[in-house]
């Protein structure tokens, strides 16, 4: 029973606080209000477990949500869904109904999920903050005591609501939740942007490679679902404050989810935000994702806890010729996969050739997320390709579905520009 | 085990009977699309076909991967490449049994001490929390299918396992 309340309060207690933030229909309300619930229980988890008090920063967080969510009043533009849309929407809720039931039945189930991941949570839940030793005793440097907390932030509220340790199902559960509530919530976004629009998006969702990940306890694809969301909510209306409120929220829960969130966020907000008229709500987004990460920047520089990545400072000019191709070869390989994608990638390039449209800041995002990845193959201390065997194919998670949405807007013509062809017809 | 960790899907007979499956419900859902919406849409519509297609062969691995869960009685940690659990219930549970409120613990199994078998120590490390592990001068040491040296002292023991203060 308390099991069952643990998965039930993470994820339908912070939905229906995060649906006071969105004006539209229910579904809308529900869908994107539940991403933006859970950052916020996240987060403020997070910022309690810093100061030692986890539970009462996870109220916090709560109440913060309910009590700003109305002076927001986000109004996300999105239109009535086609028949094939909404098919699609039906399917996204089958299978996360399928996602769902199997996660009442599934320990912490990979390797990065329990000795990176959720022993975090655990720690977090039995010390209630970040002052335990799985963060600060170096015999568990290899659980990366500084990457992004928001995961285990998330996770380690189910451990303490169900007062059991030695069950981790809640977690699978949260994990699963937010696959179904983000996904709907993204496919919705792109709704106003034409029939099509949802299509490509809708793909990315369906692959093997998201569908998989999403229940194996990895923070990739809540990051993924978090970035691209806020992507989306900034690229949509940058001129409207509420939106750049939203995006800043969302991407804020992404850079907080894993190590390479923050030069993820960071190039694609460069990639939406500048070479825009100057006005201070640019600043908007921006300042949410700093202020949110800076505590977490303080306090692992504060307890000297380095990244694994840069270990020394050596020149790697004379590796580069064997690196760079490694590097690109391993990269367009795991792009090209049917097995993890389907034919997403020939098919959104296929898509922005043969309209002859590209978003210029959602393509440049797309592309442009995959320079820090290469920068971390460049300097990976470890053997460049253990590396990455183990790690291309997740952290392509996000650049594929960037281009995914790159892709989806260029598919046809938004749906307010087809309303008003019409209007010109008829008049 | 990296290797098939990749693999998200391992083509076989079944698989492609699912694939197929998967293309019957593709085919389901587009029923209504008209020939030139297909034309001009081809892409998009190709891709999200495809994607459909492989959704369900690879829910249908998920459910496999879950059952071997079940079968092995997991329900805090497993491992996704249908690896089995690197010892028994019965061994985790006696040491957490064992160990009390700070009480530090090391782990010994054929392949060596503690990180010398890396499978089994994460994976434990992960079921000991918030019991840290001390592979130098722990308090109790968990030996996996090792036999007990002669001067350490046995808590508890069972099948394949002994807690032991060395």
């Amino acid at each position: 029973m308390r099991l069952a309340a643990a998965a039930l309060a993470t994820t339908g207690v912070p939905m229906l606080v995060g649906s006071r933030w969105v004006v539209g229909s229910w579904y809308v309300r529900l869908s994107l209000g539940g991403l933006i619930g859970v950052v916020f229980l996240s987060v403020g988890s997070y910022l309690g477990a810093l100061a030692g008090v986890l539970p009462v920063g996870a109220l916090v967080g709560l109440a913060a949500a309910w009590l700003i969510g109305p002076q927001v009043s986000w109004a996300p533009r999105t239109a009535a869904p086609s028949p094939l849309a909404r098919r699609v929407l039906s399917l996204v809720l089958v299978a996360g109904g399928v996602l769902l039931l199997l996660s009442l039945f599934r320990p912490v189930a990979h390797w990065d999920a329990w000795f990176q991941w959720s022993i975090k949570a655990k720690a977090l839940a039995d010390a209630g903050g970040f002052y335990a030793p799985v963060f600060l005793n170096p015999v568990y440097e290899y659980a990366r005591p500084e990457y992004p907390p928001l995961l285990a932030s998330w996770q380690a509220v189910a451990y303490l609501i169900s007062g059991d340790l030695t069950v981790s199902w809640p977690l699978q559960f949260q994990q699963a939740w937010l696959w179904t509530v983000g996904g709907i919530g993204l496919l919705l976004l792109t709704l106003s942007h034409g029939r099509w629009a949802f299509a490509m998006p809708a793909a990315w969702l369906l692959s093997p490679q998201v569908v998989w990940q999403s229940i194996q306890g990895y923070a990739d694809v809540p990051m993924a679902l978090l970035i691209l969301t806020g992507t989306l909510v900034v690229w949509k209306a940058p001129d409207r404050l509420p939106n750049h409120v939203v995006g800043g929220v969302l991407l804020a829960g992404g850079a907080l989810m894993k190590n390479e969130g923050l030069p993820l966020v960071a190039v694609i907000l460069a990639c939406l935000l500048l070479g825009r008229s100057l006005h201070p709500r640019l600043l908007v987004a921006p300042a949410v994702v700093l202020c949110l990460f800076l505590p977490w920047l303080v306090f692992t520089r504060l307890n000297q806890l380095a990244t694994d990545i840069i270990v020394e400072r050596r020149s790697i000019i004379a590796e580069l010729g064997t690196r760079i191709p490694l590097i690109a070869g391993r990269m367009t390989s795991a792009m090209l996969s049917p097995m993890l994608w389907g034919m997403l990638t020939p098919g959104a390039l296929a898509t922005m050739a043969s309209r002859r449209r590209v978003d210029v800041r959602l393509a440049a995002a797309a592309v442009l997320t995959l320079l820090p990845f290469v920068g971390i193959y460049l300097v990976t201390p470890y053997d460049l390709p253990f590396h990455l065997t183990v790690s291309v194919h997740r952290v392509l998670i996000t650049p594929i579905g960037l281009l995914a949405l790159a892709a989806g807007v260029s598919a046809d013509i938004p749906a307010e520009q087809a309303r008003e062809a019409v209007d010109e017809t008829r008049s | 085990v990296f290797e098939r960790a990749l693999t998200v899907i391992d083509v076989d007979a079944r698989i492609i009977v699912l694939a197929l499956v998967g293309l019957a419900v593709a085919l389901y859902m587009g029923r209504d699309l008209t020939g030139r919406s297909v034309r001009r849409h081809w892409a998009p519509t190709a891709t999200l076909g495809v994607a459909v297609m492989l959704l369900v062969p690879t829910l249908a691995v998920l459910v496999d991967q879950t059952r071997h869960f079940v079968a092995w009685d997991l329900q805090d940690a497993g491992s996704a490449t249908f690896r089995p659990p690197p010892m028994s219930e019965q061994a985790v549970e006696a040491i957490q049994q064992a160990l009390g409120a700070g009480d530090t613990w090391a782990v010994v199994t054929p392949q060596g001490r503690c990180a010398d078998n890396v499978y089994a120590y994460y994976w434990l490390s992960f079921r000991l929390v918030p019991n840290v592990p001390d592979c130098d001068d722990p308090d109790l040491t968990l030996l996996w299918e090792v036999p007990p040296a002669p001067t350490a002292t046995r808590i508890v023991a069972g099948e394949s396992f002994a807690v032991v203060r060395e």
